[in-house]
């Protein structure tokens, strides 16, 4: 197991999880957010080649209303 | 009439009424949106709540609207980069709203931080409109390295106060070639009216619709309030003048 920052809180994932696993398994369409892994931009097409490793730090954001 | 279209980057938008998201319910917004004509909406970015699933705003607005995501919760040029480019691996276009606002008070944008991130994002192939206090001196140096557009505050964001600002926009509208857009501190569809008819090519509005009793409604009477503004700008209006000046025929039969 490995452990994982994700939008500040850690979590415990298995080794050689994907953010597109880690996603499908937070029930989020990948079509809506926007993932970066250490600071950097992921691009939707990686996101199910990407693997998290220990100590990474995931930012998952999406739109929402503002003015 | 012919078409009175608005150019901005590489758009020809129609309507001068640009819709702010935050504080709509879902299940309003396309109504809301529909019945203000918007064609640019502006959208935030914000982390995903685990722990609350919400449905995704994307898809309670109209296709084909041009989406503007902002920058809200920038303090720096910096952060403001960041999250543009965020917004844009989001796959909604390249418009940003450029808001940097390390004031929690007032909400007054920060013009050297937003100029810094205007110039930067400008390189980096954005369509920017950036927020601003309405100074000359900032606007022209916001046009000068690339804005499509600026966008005056009318009064602080949220306040429904109307153009307290509106000598320094006057300037602004008057020396700047690029659209100036009046954001923030409209509550009312006569101040929206107001900056049409001063010449602002378009106005941002978001609580003054958002919060009324009746936001369809609300969205409706900004609406034909910009269109009158816009129309009677165009028609040309009259000068004041100190003393009457008869509208009827004084011609004195009755002498």
């Amino acid at each position: 197991m490995i452990c994982v920052k994700v939008n500040g809180r850690q979590e415990t994932l298995p080794e050689n999880y994907t953010i597109a696993q880690l996603l499908s398994q937070k029930e989020l369409d990948a079509s809506y957010v926007v993932v970066q892994l250490n600071f950097e931009i992921i691009d939707r097409s990686l996101l199910s080649e990407t693997t998290l490793n220990e100590g990474d730090q995931l930012e998952v954001v999406k739109f929402l209303g503002g003015g | 009439m012919s078409k009175d279209l608005l150019a901005i980057g590489n758009s020809l938008i129609a309507s001068r009424l640009f819709l702010g998201t935050g504080k709509i319910p879902l299940p309003k917004m396309k109504q809301v949106i529909e019945a203000a004509g918007t064609q640019v909406v502006t959208v935030a970015l914000r982390r995903v709540d685990f722990d609350q699933p919400e449905e995704n705003i994307l898809d309670f607005i109209p296709d084909g609207a041009i989406i503007m995501p902002n920058t809200s919760g920038a303090r720096t040029a910096a952060e403001a980069i960041r999250l543009a480019h965020i917004a844009r691996a989001g796959g909604c276009g390249n418009w940003v709203k450029i808001e940097v606002i390390p004031d929690q008070k007032y909400l007054l944008p920060d013009n050297f931080e937003t100029l810094k991130a205007t110039e930067q994002l400008v390189k980096d192939g954005f369509t920017v409109l950036a927020y601003m206090s309405p100074d000359l001196i900032v606007a022209k140096s916001l046009e000068a390295v690339g804005a499509a557009a600026v966008m005056p505050l009318g009064a602080p964001i949220g306040t429904n106060r109307g153009l307290k600002m509106k000598e320094l926009i006057n300037i602004i509208i008057e020396e700047c070639h690029v659209p100036v857009i009046v954001d923030a501190g409209i509550g009312r569809p006569s101040h929206a009216a107001e900056a049409m008819e001063m010449g602002a090519s378009a106005v941002l509005l978001n609580t003054a619709i958002a919060t009324a009793d009746d936001s369809v409604a609300m969205a409706l009477a900004f609406r034909l309030a910009v269109e009158s503004g816009r129309i009677a700008y165009l028609a040309g209006m009259c000068g004041e003048t100190s003393y009457a000046r008869a509208s009827s025929p004084l011609t004195g039969f009755l002498d």
